[in-house]
């Protein structure tokens, strides 16, 4: 049955992509079930995306539509400030993000969308949405953020990693939070720092991403030879320590924009799922950092292989545990230019006022389908207005075709900040000798 | 046991005072920590006369280990201003060899020798307990760039190479209960030491690194108990880790460790960071030879001492990212020249003189020699393999002596009435490849990897060979095994390369471990 869904999907999957989009129709919650089931699941198909579609069919989820407490959005500040650089910017025909007056790579800081304005039919469409995509996560400026990675058969919990995820974005700034000093103009320092288990201690890696044209650099350290190697591109497209997820597949999309190309198929409404129904206060540091809180303690919520007599996906999140919510998305179809790039085809699913990535799909080379990635988040303000908009609680990574998972969470740690003011965090962090000095 | 020296008793004071002050710092609020560890016991299993006579006909275990170890890592949050204690890291590792008791009529070894803290008796490779790693860390990132300062007993490793070491010189390998290419990180032996590393202001596609080191804390490559008997060739040497090396001739002698603790090591490292793809790091490290050289004092009770003579170690190595052809690979290589390699001599060779009116026999040459490698590393596409990436490592291993005189040029050597051609032109310039394939099965619950090195022999001497497979099954979170095989093929009477290991180290590890 799976082997003939995938069929139906690898010679079907645009066309009904396609039809899905066209029926898809903004429902509100209140005329939604509580539950959404193998039962039932037809009658509201358009409100999935085809994967998961797929997943509740089968009987591996079960989705309870609900309400959410709260406006989710971006502060106002950042809404105002991307309707300032309206006309601003451009796409390059290689995909770069340029000033449309020079068609030069910005080399300074952008704060806000670069394209506040979305207009479907500019065959550029779907380039500028992942750039909108990519400003509101700079507007963090830096992140550390305690980020287990847990891989889950379908039996359960077969191994876990745990670790520190920092970055750091030299772009998307807000006013009076620049920093000026960017020798090698790096757009994002990232820095994946492994503490636990012990076998897996030390087994870090650091990226620089640039502004400009250049391949990314990549280290690894070995713990086992204590030394810190370069490592190719590639490997961003590699899965990550054999799991199901791969380093540009982050947050939905942590790669250079630049390596892919990028289609607008259009739009629809899906269930957005939020790990709380109502907004966490939360507090902001004097430096201005927020400090986050979850809904949950572990190191992730509940997981159906935790429930007795679970039948469905071990990874699927255990019923009542997740408050699925219409919201309006764009499609962006994303393509690898780089003939070495491990993966085909993917299909983003763009929030339409947030630019927060829900769903995505990826397609093999062969055209196969094989993996589907959902974000869950809850949301967070503090008094002055900061929120956490897009700043995930987990991350599932599902291979349909060796039937398993793997998920990057949040987990409460007093680590975890966003909005890490240059003051807390500069490039100073992602030297080589601090790797060395963080890596043992 | 030898006097510790004011360098190293001073380092240690100074690690402990400040752990002692951070732990009881008033930021203890601001402190976090972090406790991991491993639980493992493994049983090997030797084959007596190697593989290439059989597939473990003649079974016997050598090591049945139960490792305890962990790291307590304390980041007490104390900053002033740029400056912070980053961390305190310790590293304890406890073990408890059972094979000395379950085997105990195999292994007939002295409980203890006694006479400096580098002869190891039985009792030094049948328990295990030692604070590995004690350092704390004091960091700088501000205008004038980033360093720290890291005192304490640690592990340094500088270079590219993958099985050899060449710039990695610092921490001297401790054979005592596994072979030298095992668990790089395990068989070092710890030091202490004072490091400071220090990068400057980043520069437009141009990164600066120093890293300094000062090493009080001598110690040499650490063998298993020389619990050889004087006059009695037929007993001693029997620890499973020492057969396997070539001191079959210090039978009937006293075996004893001379190590120059009264000297420092000292090194630098300088490393650039030219453009994004390429970094090169130039090396210079004053060293106590790690490798003996063996001086025979033919008294009364004849006695072998391992020496350590100093030399100068220049060295460079590279990584490069290169992209073309629509292809990416990471070449790498490295480059060592020693001032004074200690080369052994065949035994009739060995220099005769007279010291306090005893006959010495010294049985080496000092000599200067370079090594170098050249190396690549691919991630591969091999579906048939696995679904994630092959990662493959090709290394080219040259070494050579430089300076070359009749003493190491060919010999016949006349031992009664058999005359032996001793051609020692196979010593001076070796070359060894060397390969390394790894990936991942099963979403990562099965780590495969597979190890092989080849020595091509040279002037009629056959080529030798050494295989490694290993892989590692997670049975479930926190629970692993392991299943090792190291085996060695060839011409076992070869003068270098991997010749004499053929007959004596193939061995089967089997290994479960719990960690967290």
């Amino acid at each position: 049955m799976k082997r003939i869904m995938i069929n139906i999907f690898k010679y079907l999957g645009l066309p009904a992509l396609v039809f899905l989009i066209g029926v898809g129709g903004y429902l509100q919650a209140a005329e939604l079930p509580k539950v959404i089931d193998k039962t039932n699941c037809d009658q509201y198909k358009d409100l999935f995306i085809p994967a998961m579609y797929l997943a509740v069919e089968r009987g591996g989820w079960i989705i309870n539509p609900g309400t959410i407490n709260f406006k989710y959005k971006h502060e106002d500040k950042f809404v105002a400030a991307s309707a300032k650089n309206a006309g601003k910017f451009d796409i390059s025909p290689e995909g770069d993000l340029v000033e449309k007056a020079t068609g030069k790579i910005p080399l300074y800081n952008i704060y806000g969308y670069p394209f506040p304005d979305i207009d479907v039919k500019d065959p550029k469409a779907g380039a500028k949405i992942i750039a909108n995509f990519n400003w509101q996560v700079y507007r963090f400026m830096g992140s550390t953020l305690r980020r287990p990675l847990l891989w889950i058969n379908p039996s359960g919990l077969e191994r876990y990693i745990d670790g520190v995820d920092t970055r750091l974005y030299m772009s998307g700034r807000p006013p009076g939070q620049e920093i000026k000093r960017n020798p090698d103009l790096v757009l994002t320092y990232q820095f994946q720092n492994v503490l636990q288990p012990m076998t897996m201690k030390g087994t870090n890696t650091m990226s620089y991403i640039y502004m400009d044209k250049r391949d990314n650099t990549n280290y690894a350290y070995v713990p086992a030879i204590r030394r810190i190697r370069q490592t190719g591109s590639t490997t961003r497209s590699d899965p990550y320590m054999g799991s199901d997820a791969w380093n540009d597949m982050n947050f939905g999309w942590a790669g250079k924009d630049r390596s892919m190309k990028w289609k607008y198929l259009g739009e629809k409404t899906i269930l957005a799922p939020f790990t709380s129904p109502n907004m966490i206060p939360v507090e902001e540091l004097p430096d201005g950092r927020l400090a986050t809180k979850y809904p949950y303690t572990g190191m992730v919520f509940k997981l159906g292989y935790e429930v007795p007599g679970w039948k469905g996906d071990a990874w699927a999140p255990a019923p009542g545990v997740i408050t699925y919510v219409p919201r309006k998305v764009w499609i962006v179809e994303q393509i690898p230019k780089d003939p070495y790039y491990n993966w085909g085809t993917h299909h983003m699913y763009v929030d339409q006022e947030t630019y927060t990535v829900w769903y995505k799909e990826v397609y093999e080379k062969s055209g196969d389908f094989r993996t589907w990635y959902i974000t869950f988040l809850h949301y967070s303000e503090s008094q002055s207005g900061k929120s956490n908009t897009g700043d995930a609680d987990a991350m599932f990574f599902i291979d349909e075709k060796v039937h398993h998972a793997t998920i990057s969470s949040s987990a409460p740690s007093t680590v975890d900040h966003i909005y890490v003011p240059a003051s807390k965090l500069t490039t100073n962090y992602f030297d080589v000798n601090n790797f060395l000095l963080l890596s043992k | 046991m030898r006097r510790r020296r004011w360098g190293e008793t001073g380092l240690f004071v100074f690690v402990f005072l400040m752990v002692f002050g951070v732990i009881c710092s008033n930021t203890a609020a601001e402190m976090t920590s972090s406790f991991h560890g491993t639980f493992e016991s493994n049983f090997i299993l030797r084959d007596a006369d190697g593989l290439q006579h059989g597939f473990f006909d003649e079974a016997y275990g050598v090591q049945q280990r139960n490792v305890l170890k962990f790291d307590v890592d304390i980041n007490p949050g104390i900053e002033w201003g740029p400056f912070r204690v980053e961390k305190v890291h310790l590293t304890y590792r406890g073990a408890y060899d059972s094979i000395f008791d379950l085997a105990a009529h195999r292994y007939d070894i002295k409980e203890n020798l006694g006479a400096s803290r580098f002869d190891y008796g039985l009792r030094d490779i049948r328990f295990e307990n030692d604070l590995r790693e004690a350092f704390i860390d004091f960091a700088y990132q501000g205008d004038s760039g980033t360093g720290f300062f890291r005192p304490g007993r640690q592990i340094v490793s500088w270079g590219e190479g993958m099985l050899e070491t060449l710039n990695d010189v610092i921490n001297p390998p401790d054979q005592s209960y596994a072979m030298f290419f095992q668990s790089p990180d395990d068989v070092k032996t710890p030091l202490w030491m004072g490091r400071i590393n220090y990068s400057i202001p980043r520069m437009p596609g141009f990164g600066l690194n120093f890293d300094l080191l000062w090493v009080p804390d001598i110690r040499p490559t650490q063998f298993a108990p020389l619990d050889s008997v004087v006059g009695n060739r037929s007993v001693g040497l029997q620890a499973p880790y020492m057969r396997i090396l070539p001191f079959v001739d210090f039978k009937g002698l006293n075996v004893r460790q001379d190590v120059p603790t009264s000297e420092n090591e000292y090194g630098a490292k300088v490393s650039a960071d030219i453009g994004n793809r390429f970094k090169a790091s130039l090396v210079y490290f004053r060293d106590v030879v790690n490798e003996p050289a063996v001086y025979v004092h033919l008294t009364s009770q004849p006695t072998a001492f391992l020496t350590h003579p100093k030399q100068h170690v220049y060295g460079g190595f590279f990584g490069y990212q290169l992209i073309a052809f629509g292809t990416e690979a990471i070449i790498r290589g490295e480059i060592t020249h020693y001032t004074a390699y200690p080369i052994s001599l065949v035994s009739a060779d060995n220099i005769r003189k007279i010291e306090d009116g005893q006959l010495v026999l010294q049985t080496f040459l000092l000599k200067p020699m370079t090594k170098f490698t050249l190396a690549v590393d691919k991630d591969l596409r091999i579906p048939w393999l696995s679904k994630d990436l092959t990662k493959v490592s090709v290394e080219w291993l040259h070494k050579v002596i430089n300076e070359w005189n009749n003493r190491l040029d060919n010999r016949w050597y006349i031992s009664g009435t058999t005359k032996t051609r001793q051609d020692r032109r196979h010593i001076r310039e070796q070359d060894v490849i060397l390969c390394n394939i790894q990936t991942y099965w099963l979403a990562s619950k099965l780590n495969p990897s597979f190890t092989a090195g080849y020595n091509p022999g040279k002037h009629g001497e056959g080529g030798t060979a050494m295989i490694a497979p290993s892989i590692k099954y997670y049975i479930q979170p926190g629970i692993y095994c392991d299943l090792k095989l190291q085996a060695f093929f060839g011409d076992a009477r070869a003068s270098w390369g991997f010749a004499n290991l053929i007959n004596y180290a193939s061995d089967a590890t089997f290994k479960i471990g719990y960690e967290w």
